[in-house]
């Protein structure tokens, strides 16, 4: 057994694991440990490295998390605070009090003009994106998500856009 | 009499085990489906104290499963027992240094045992502050000062 001759003067000098030994690690085990973290902490864990920041900014981290089912539940909220000029979207961290299934996207529609531009914000990766505009430019419209489709209904003229009154905007 | 498979380490020791613990491998698994296993399975990449390990883990989660199914009938009674009693066993098993636990992850991973990758991923870096991981993987911080705070402004919604 020459591993038990050669660990006791290796421990006794508490000589490291060669520094390269993590950083020679590929992405992909890195991701998979960062995978099975809270994403509540991606934010402080991005400031370890570069590396660290590069791979939970990307796309991947969220491939490897669906893939082993690390699935967290949050809420988001749309809030003005005193002191800033607008509102922002905040994202609560849930102690199992409400649990949200298969909510993956929020839509956002402007409702303090008639407008008809769309954007989704991926609650995976935390970024935003255009949707393909409504037909007919809305204001104050009801919306809800039912099997991946959200329902997109009123805050337009009835008589003038009968026929789209209703719209509907598959999120897939 | 089941079959056996024999792993030899990197120090060149002999490791004998059942088959059916050795497919807990899919590694090895698909090299048994090969039948490429005779005359023994060297894995030079992983030393007689992490192999030791690895088939501890390997040999517990097969007889966890074989009495889970043999107790399947009372699985209310039971079955939730063993589950927690495994879990423990589980989080016993990874309470070992940190470049025991490297070695294991990284064997897990090219041996192919996804539920000890789970395990040991899953303990790498949990619970553990950004100077403690630095610290403890050897990373070097890469950051000058102006864009740690660019990091910092990028996450500020974070809050904790």
């Amino acid at each position: 057994m020459i591993s038990d001759e050669v660990e006791p003067t290796k421990k006794k000098k508490t000589v490291p694991e060669p520094p390269s030994m993590f950083s020679s690690l590929p992405d992909e085990i890195i991701e998979n440990i960062l995978a099975r973290i809270s994403r509540w902490n991606y934010p402080s864990l991005s400031l370890v490295s570069k590396r660290f920041h590069s791979l939970l900014s990307s796309m991947d981290i969220y491939r490897a998390r669906s893939q082993i089912g690390s699935n967290e539940t949050c809420l988001y909220i749309w809030l003005k605070l005193p002191g800033h000029p607008c509102a922002s979207w905040f994202s609560v961290l849930m102690h199992k009090m409400i649990v949200i299934k298969h909510l993956y996207y929020l839509l956002y529609i402007n409702h303090e003009e008639p407008f008809s531009s769309v954007r989704i914000f991926d609650c995976r990766s935390h970024t935003w994106r255009d949707a393909p505009n409504m037909t007919v430019a809305r204001e104050d419209a009801q919306t809800v998500l039912l099997d991946e489709k959200i329902y997109v209904m009123g805050g337009c003229d009835i008589d003038k856009y009968n026929a789209n009154w209703i719209e509907v905007f598959d999120v897939n | 009499m089941s079959k056996k498979i024999i792993f030899e380490s990197s120090e060149g020791e002999s490791f004998e085990v059942d088959e059916a613990v050795a497919l807990e491998c899919q590694t090895i698994k698909n090299m048994i489906e090969d039948d490429c296993t005779d005359g023994g399975i060297p894995l030079a990449n992983v030393n007689s104290a992490t192999l030791t390990k690895v088939i501890d883990y390997c040999k517990k989660h097969v007889e966890a499963a074989a009495a889970a199914e043999a107790n399947a009938g009372d699985k209310d009674i039971y079955g939730a027992n063993k589950d927690i009693e495994l879990k423990t066993w589980d989080e016993e098993f990874v309470k070992v240094d940190q470049p025991l636990l490297f070695d294991l992850m990284l064997a897990a991973n090219f041996l192919i045992i996804p539920g000890l990758l789970d395990l040991t991923c899953k303990t790498m870096m949990r619970g553990k502050t950004v100077l403690q991981i630095r610290e403890i993987f050897h990373i070097k911080k890469d950051y000058t000062d102006a864009e740690e705070a660019e990091v910092r402004k990028e996450n500020a919604w974070a809050f904790e």
